[in-house]
C-alpha cells in the first residue's frame, strides 16, 4: 500500500511538473517544451505508432502534436485532463485524422500490423522511463483482466476511433453486445486501476 | 434543456470518453453535458485519467523500439529548430501583425523628416501639407498599436499571474492530499495492527430493519484494549445525519465509541481512540443520529451484535 502511495505521489509530482512546463511553453519558453518533449515523446510515439503502423506516419505525426503543443498550449484545459492526458489525446486525435484520410488499401495493410501488433502489447518498451514502465505493467495487468471481447471492443474505439455502430458492423455483433462490452470492460478496467 | 444527471448518463459516459458514443445517445449526452452538470464533469476527468493510462499502454511495435532514441532525437532537432524560428513570446493571437508598425521607429523617422518643419513649412499648400497630415496619421495608428500593445502586455501578466496562483493553489491541493493519504495510510495500519493482533476478539453485527444487508464486525485487543470497527452495505446518509457506534455494558448503558461515515460503497472502518473495556461488554450497536452524534442513542438502530 505504501508502495502505491508513493506510486501515487510520483504520479502528482509529474503532473505538477508537466503543468509547470506547460505554463512556461505557453510563454515561449523552449527549453521547457524540449523537457516537456524529452518527458512524453516516447509515449506519444508508441501511441501514434500503435494507431497507425507505419514508422514514417507515426514519425511525422508525432511532429505535428508536439507543433501543436508549442503551437496552442494556452488550450490546455487543467479542469479536464492533466497536461499529458491533453497531449496524449492530442496525439491520438491527429493519429486517427490521419487513419481516416488514408485509402482503403492502407487501411487494410494497417489493420494487419494492428492485429499483428495486439499480442506483443504485453511485452517491454525500452523505456527511458521507470514509471512509464510500471504503469504500462499496471494497465497491462488490467487488461488482462477484461474478457477478449471487451477489450477487442475497446480497442477498436480508442486505437482505431470506430463509434459503437461501427465496431458493431467490423465484429458482426449486435449493437446492445458492444454497447455492453465497452462498459462493463471500462468499469472492470477501473476497478482493476484503483486496486 | 437538459438539466438533472440521471443514472442513464453514467452509463454513457464511458464510451463518450473513448469516442465511440454515436448517434442519439451522442447528442443527448452532449445536449446535457453543455448544462455543466457537476456529476458527469468529475466522471469525465476520472475517465480521462483512466484513458491516459490506456494511452500510455500503447507499445513500440517490435520493429520501431529499436529504433526509438534515433528517431526521437531526429524530431527533436527538427522540432526545436522549428520553434526557435517561430518564437511565441505572447500567446500567438496577442502577437502583433506582421505589417504592424514599430512605433518607436515610426516616431524616430518621423522626428528626423518633420521636427525641423519651419512655418513657412506649416503655412504650406495643400500638397505640402500631406505628408504632415500622412505622418500625423502614422503616429495616430502607431499610438494606437502601442496602447493596444500595452493592453496586451497587460493581460498577459495578468494571465501569468493568474496561472501561477492557479499553479500554487494546485501545489497546496497536492501537499494536502499527500499528508490526507498519510494519515489514511497511518489510520489503516493501526487497524491492521488491531485486527490481526494475537487473541483478538470480534463480534459480527447484524443488519435491522431496512438496513437488514448490511453487516459489520467489531475487533478488540485485550491485551490493550484497543478496537477497530468495519461495517459494509450501509444506506448512504443525508449531511446532517451520521453513524453512531455504541457499546453496552451489563447493565444496558450505552457508551459511545465514536462516530462515522461510508464511502460510495457503503463501507465503513473505524478505529476507536478510547481504551475499550473489554470485560463489562455485552454488545455492540450502530445507530443513526443527527451530525457530530449525541451522548446517548437517539436514533434508529441499523446493525447490532
Amino acid at each position: 500500500m505504501q508502495d502505491e502511495g508513493q506510486g501515487t505521489l510520483a504520479m502528482q509530482s509529474q503532473e505538477l511538473e508537466d503543468s509547470l512546463l506547460i505554463g512556461r511553453i505557453s510563454t515561449g519558453d523552449q527549453e521547457a517544451f524540449a523537457r516537456f518533449f524529452d518527458l512524453h515523446a516516447e509515449a506519444v510515439l508508441g501511441l501514434v505508432s500503435r494507431i497507425l503502423g507505419a514508422r514514417g506516419e507515426a514519425e511525422e505525426v508525432l511532429q505535428e502534436v508536439f507543433l501543436q503543443v508549442w503551437r496552442q498550449s494556452d488550450r490546455y484545459d487543467a479542469a479536464r485532463s492533466t497536461p499529458r492526458g491533453w497531449l496524449l489525446m492530442v496525439a491520438r486525435s491527429r493519429a486517427l485524422d490521419r487513419l481516416r484520410r488514408r485509402d482503403a488499401r492502407g487501411r487494410h495493410e494497417q489493420e494487419a500490423v494492428a492485429d499483428a501488433a495486439f499480442p506483443r502489447l504485453v511485452s517491454p518498451l525500452g523505456t527511458r522511463r521507470l514509471e512509464d514502465a510500471e504503469r504500462r505493467d499496471r494497465i497491462h495487468s488490467a487488461l488482462n483482466l477484461l474478457s477478449p471481447e471487451q477489450r477487442r471492443c475497446i480497442e477498436l474505439a480508442f486505437f482505431e476511433g470506430l463509434t459503437h455502430t461501427q465496431i458493431a458492423e467490423r465484429l458482426a455483433a449486435p449493437l446492445g453486445t458492444v454497447k455492453s462490452r465497452i462498459l462493463l470492460g471500462m468499469n472492470k478496467l477501473r476497478q482493476a486501476l484503483s486496486t | 434543456m437538459t438539466s438533472a444527471h440521471a443514472p442513464r448518463f453514467d452509463d454513457l459516459l464511458p464510451a463518450y470518453a473513448l469516442g465511440a458514443l454515436d448517434g442519439d445517445e451522442l447528442r443527448e449526452l452532449e445536449a446535457h453535458l453543455a448544462t455543466g452538470c457537476p456529476t458527469c464533469e468529475g466522471e469525465r476527468r476520472r475517465l480521462a485519467a483512466e484513458i491516459e493510462e490506456l494511452a500510455v499502454a500503447a507499445a513500440l511495435p517490435e520493429s520501431l523500439a529499436g529504433e526509438a532514441p534515433r528517431i526521437l532525437a531526429g524530431v527533436k532537432g527538427r522540432l526545436l529548430a522549428q520553434v526557435a524560428a517561430e518564437p511565441r513570446s505572447t500567446p500567438r493571437s496577442m502577437a502583433p501583425p506582421l505589417a504592424a508598425p514599430d512605433p518607436a521607429r515610426t516616431v524616430a523617422a518621423f522626428g528626423r523628416r518633420h521636427t525641423p518643419a519651419s512655418p513657412a513649412d506649416q503655412a504650406a499648400s495643400p500638397a505640402r501639407r500631406w505628408p504632415l497630415l500622412a505622418a500625423a496619421a502614422v503616429l495616430a495608428v502607431a499610438a494606437a498599436w502601442g496602447l493596444a500593445r500595452q493592453a496586451g502586455v497587460g493581460a498577459e501578466i495578468q494571465r501569468l499571474r493568474d496561472e501561477s496562483r492557479q499553479l500554487a493553489a494546485r501545489a497546496e491541493a497536492l501537499e494536502r492530499q499527500a499528508e490526507q493519504a498519510q494519515a489514511e495510510a497511518q489510520r489503516l495500519g493501526r487497524m491492521l495492527s488491531i485486527i490481526t493482533a494475537p487473541g483478538v476478539k470480534s463480534v459480527s453485527l447484524a443488519g435491522m430493519g431496512t438496513s437488514h444487508s448490511a453487516a459489520g464486525r467489531t475487533y478488540v485487543n485485550p491485551a490493550d484494549r484497543k478496537a477497530a470497527f468495519v461495517a459494509s452495505n450501509l444506506p448512504a446518509l443525508g449531511p446532517d445525519k451520521t453513524y453512531q457506534l455504541w457499546y453496552l455494558d451489563g447493565e444496558e448503558q450505552k457508551t459511545s465509541a465514536g462516530v462515522f461515515g461510508v464511502d460510495a460503497q457503503g463501507s465503513a472502518s473505524l478505529v476507536i481512540d478510547q481504551p475499550v473495556p473489554v470485560e463489562i461488554i455485552e454488545g455492540w450497536v450502530v445507530t443513526v443520529e443527527p451530525r457530530g452524534g449525541r451522548p446517548q442513542p437517539t436514533g434508529s438502530m441499523v446493525l447490532a451484535g
